[in-house]
């Protein structure tokens, strides 16, 4: 009896899975396992020659590839934790103001996510730019007279400025939308009790989304180790090395100098270190939202 | 009996061009067949509406998708995909011809109809080991772009000769440290490279089967050591060309002259409109005024791809399009592509040529193309076009950020890195040190 | 709030003044609108650009991220059904499959991609840009959220009345995770409205192309960028995400079955 339900059920799962999965299977999958078969291989042009393992091995003792995870770092140490931690605070404040005044909010900080990574890399050199920027006066007013906005070394600053102002909205935004879902009498229950307004949206409220927040930070991490729009729109700026990031360093083997394989083999490694820096979350994550699963 | 029939057809071609130019072009015999071409200049159509008057059989579909090299490099490690036609930048070429993206034309475009056509400076865009690829379109031959209105304001005179580049530059940064008497690029190997071909030199060349590097021969050295002088003096500011403060500086006037490709005249009109009647055009400055020189900066060509299906019209019609007069009249009209290269432009000059409004009621076009006579020399740039510019950016921002701290030191750092770039590439027939 | 609001729109402040501006006044120290105004200049260009191609591109982006969108989010949430109602074989493991596949960066596996729908002649088709755009793992996992907040009694209650599982996902479910669905389905219409990439390398045709794609092809006749129309193009590009996002605004409210318990 237990067998056959257990079976139906898992029939059923697959059906309702099947739709995704064939795509996932179609468009992910398949070619990432043509993209090891090709990570195989040597390449000049359309010409390709096998060569077994050596581009992994050329990888291994690639100082640039490796260089090229010190932004990535930051942002998972930095930008990460932090923007998901102000996006909480927001969707809380959203939930705290009047609708109609939350709604504006929920827009203003939406905006920045509508903008497409092109119009931002303009919109975003004007603003660093030492001619025009309108932060100049802040900047002189602060004694930095005369010092050029845009080094390499303030990059990474300018990183969080560009990243915080794309996502934060947005994340909050999903943070909020599954607040919507949290029953009120929670909250209701614990504010008779007599806690403040923080205190049950971080103690009651924050552990009933933590499936969301979970999800978030592992998005938000391969995020991070594949950071490129930005920093490529600083390009305009300051002149950044070609592996100033992992996934800046994959593009141009690929696309600028045609080493496809390589760029592959590349990403195929990224993919694990991500993998595997995501491990511990990725697991809580398993448990938090299959509660019921094996 | 080959080279006496090809020597014969040289010198019928001669004498065609006098009195029967269109005979040049060959008859296409074919099916009918359409044509794709990516290019990202955008009035192309123009020309290709006279092409198919005369070619009724083939058509042309023209595509824009701005700078395609992301598309042609995954088209070309795929094995398919390519357009029958593709614009590549002459800096460019040898790197899709190393990739073996295009096929040679020869056969209905040979060498000599080339060299007639297009001169023979252009087979280094356009060919390699004898195999021609494709045509010419714009020339990049070096032009001194420069505000009358400062020059006038401050006293300042259009140098002949870089000597006296100088001393202007020295002058206006005392009259007026805000401003600049030039700029010069935080990288973009292009305009470096162009500096030195103006001064009659090269950095690189290739030559039966083999790649030369030399970047510390003595033209090279005289050229960054120009540039070094007035850069760690603080007379010529460097400066990340075609960003915004770059583009305030040309609007405002905060910049007095910029040396540059000649196609840059229109690049003023569309991003400098409101400086109209301000810029005059020269020859650039000349080491040796006795033996003038020019340099190019930039400059496009059109291909024929490996992936065509018909490389024969495909042939034809490069050809067509970057060599005969209503075509470069039609370039000229709509896009003011400084279409020089075809020796058939002479043409077509007195009709294109007159006085600009922009430009102060200059004849521009007589002065450029002055400027792209000069141009007599060419050699091949390397087929790792991306890394020999990454490098020398990331050189150039190690200076400005003060981590290198003489400016002419950059030279023998950038041969180093191209030389371990073409290593990594695979290339084992190069030659550093020398040039043929 | 006020002074982080400004943080966050002026950037757009700056774009809206921008595109008021020729390209000189651009290219000045100054967030005021332009004077003399060339908006209504720019705008004709814009729309004027080739015989009005902008319309065509503005068609296109509206098919593609629709569909996508629409398809991809459906798709997301019959998956997440499955992981948060049944207990299969493997459920765990594909959990983190999924995630782990979908880890691989995109440019690494662009050729190998491109090669597969060069195969199916998907290359200069709708498809190209659809297939890829219905896959969104990031929907799978925020759904498997959602549904996580559909109280179990409702499921309970529906399987003791005998309902089909697909009568439970549609009549029973469905209404718990609408705020999920509409959100997911805003972001992802965003995701694709603004992909560059992909229609980039897998279309050949200009009339395909999405309206990202086709602002950056507007330029001066040499192909240089021209920023005063680049900027209106991409105004027009942002202005129905903006419109859409504040006619879905009211379904942001607290949910149906928030009060159930």
């Amino acid at each position: 009896m237990i067998r056959t339900r257990r079976g139906r059920s898992v029939f059923k799962a697959y059906l309702f899975l099947a739709p995704f999965l064939v795509l996932f299977v179609f468009v992910v999958v398949y070619p990432i396992i043509f993209g090891v078969r090709l990570s195989l291989y040597g390449q000049r042009g359309a010409r390709m020659w096998y060569v077994g393992f050596s581009n992994y091995r050329t990888i291994l003792g690639d100082p640039r590839f490796w260089e090229a995870f010190k932004i990535p770092l930051f942002l998972l140490l930095v930008q990460v934790p932090l923007m998901i931690f102000l996006a909480i605070l927001i969707a809380f404040v959203y939930e705290r103001m009047p609708r109609g005044r939350a709604a504006f909010y929920r827009f203003i900080h939406y905006l920045p996510y509508t903008i497409p990574a092109i119009v931002a890399g303009i919109v975003w050199s004007y603003i660093f730019s030492d001619s025009m920027s309108p932060l100049r006066p802040l900047l002189d007013l602060l004694g930095f007279v005369g010092v050029r906005i845009l080094n390499r070394e303030h990059v990474p600053l300018v990183l969080l400025v560009i990243i915080f102002w794309e996502f934060t909205g947005y994340t909050a935004f999903v943070v909020f939308s599954a607040l919507l879902a949290v029953p009120r009498e929670y909250a209701e229950q614990a504010q008779i009790d007599g806690a403040t307004f923080w205190q049950t949206a971080f103690f009651i409220k924050l552990p009933l989304v933590r499936g969301v927040i979970t999800m978030l930070f592992i998005f938000n991490a391969i995020g991070a180790l594949q950071v490129f729009n930005e920093p490529w729109m600083l390009g305009a700026l300051v002149v950044l090395p070609p592996n100033y990031t992992p996934a800046m360093y994959i593009y141009n083997s690929a696309f600028a100098y045609g080493r496809f394989t390589y760029a592959t083999a590349m990403g195929l490694v990224l993919a694990c270190i991500t993998f595997l820096i995501s491990l511990y979350v990725l697991r809580m994550a398993s448990r938090q939202l299959l509660a019921r699963g094996w | 009996m080959k080279q006496v029939i090809l020597s014969l057809l040289a010198v019928f071609l001669v004498v065609s061009v006098a009195f029967a130019a269109d005979d040049i072009y060959p008859e296409y015999k074919g099916e009918p067949v359409t044509l794709t071409m990516w290019a990202w200049t955008s009035n192309e159509d123009y020309s290709i509406r006279e092409f198919e008057k005369v070619y009724p059989n083939i058509k042309v579909q023209w595509e824009n998708f701005g700078v395609h090299y992301t598309k042609a490099q995954t088209a070309i490690a795929a094995g398919e995909g390519l357009p029958d036609v593709l614009m590549i930048e002459y800096t460019f070429a040898p790197e899709f011809m190393e990739l073996g993206a295009f096929v040679p034309i020869n056969q209905w475009l040979p060498e000599e109809k080339f060299v007639k056509l297009f001169g023979e400076p252009a087979l280094n865009w356009c060919a390699l080991d004898g195999k021609i690829y494709g045509t010419p379109q714009d020339s990049g031959a070096i032009a001194l772009f420069y505000r009358k209105d400062i020059f006038e304001k401050y006293g300042l005179t259009v140098p002949q000769t870089w000597t006296e580049f100088a001393e202007q530059a020295r002058k206006l940064r005392q009259a007026d440290p805000n401003l600049n008497f030039a700029t010069v690029p935080l990288g973009w190997a292009l305009w470096w490279i162009g500096q030195i071909w103006e001064a009659g030199g090269k950095v690189f060349d290739y030559k039966d089967g083999k790649w030369y590097i030399d970047f510390t021969n003595p033209v090279a050295e005289k050229v960054f050591n120009f540039w070094g002088e007035l850069i760690d003096e603080g007379t010529i500011k460097i400066e990340q060309w075609w960003s915004p403060d770059w583009y305030n500086s040309l609007n405002v006037g905060k910049t007095a002259a910029v040396i540059i490709g000649c196609w840059f005249a229109e690049w003023l009109r569309y991003n400098a409109p409101e400086s109209e009647g301000l810029w005059r055009v020269t020859i650039p400055p000349q080491w040796d005024p006795a033996n003038p020189h020019n340099g190019m900066i930039g400059g496009s060509g059109f291909y024929v791809t490996t992936h065509s299906k018909n490389p024969e019209a495909a042939a034809i019609f490069v050809m067509w399009l970057n060599s005969h007069p209503e075509s470069l009249k039609c370039l000229h009209k709509y896009s003011n592509l400084p279409v020089m290269v075809s020796t058939r432009y002479a043409e077509v000059l007195d009709e294109v040529a007159g006085p600009d409004k922009f430009f102060g009621g200059q004849n521009i076009v007589e002065t450029l193309w002055e400027a792209h006579k000069l141009v007599d020399t060419a050699y091949v740039a390397l087929p790792i076009q991306t890394n020999v510019d990454q490098a020398l950016g990331l050189l150039l921002q190690d200076y400005v950020d003060g981590k290198i701290k003489k400016f002419a030191d950059i030279l023998p750092m950038w041969e180093e890195a191209v030389v371990k770039a073409m290593k990594e590439f695979g290339y084992d027939n190069v030659v550093v040190g020398e040039l043929p | 709030m006020v002074l982080a609001s400004l943080y966050f729109i002026f950037p757009f402040y700056w774009l809206v003044v921008s595109i008021t501006k020729n390209t000189s006044q651009l290219f000045q120290k100054s967030i005021a609108p332009g004077v003399p105004n060339y908006f209504l200049e720019n705008v004709r260009m814009v729309l004027g650009y080739e015989n009005g191609v902008f319309y065509h591109w503005l068609r296109n982006s509206f098919f593609y991220a629709t569909a996508g969108a629409l398809v991809g989010v459906f798709i997301a949430a019959l998956a997440g059904f499955a992981f948060r109602r049944y207990e299969f074989y493997g459920k765990r493991l594909l959990f983190l499959l999924i995630l782990g596949f979908a880890m691989v960066p995109g440019y690494a596996t662009t050729l190998p991609l491109f090669m597969i729908f060069k195969s199916l002649r998907f290359i200069d088709t709708p498809w190209a840009i659809l297939f890829p755009s219905f896959v969104n793992v990031f929907g799978v996992y925020l759904m498997v959220t959602y549904w996580n907040q559909v109280p179990q009694e409702l499921f309970d209650a529906a399987e003791i009345d005998g309902a089909s599982d697909f009568l439970v996902f549609f009549r029973i479910g469905f209404p718990g995770i609408a705020t999920g669905f509409v959100t997911l389905a805003l972001l992802a219409f965003v995701g694709v409205w603004n992909n560059f990439f992909l229609p980039l390398v897998m279309l050949n045709s200009r009339a395909r192309m999405p309206l990202i794609l086709g602002i950056t092809t507007i330029t001066d006749p040499q192909g240089f960028p021209v920023y005063n129309l680049t900027l209106t193009a991409s105004f027009f590009t942002i202005l129905p995400l903006l419109v859409i996002f504040v006619v879905f605004q009211r379904f942001f409210r607290p949910q149906l079955y928030a009060g159930l318990h």
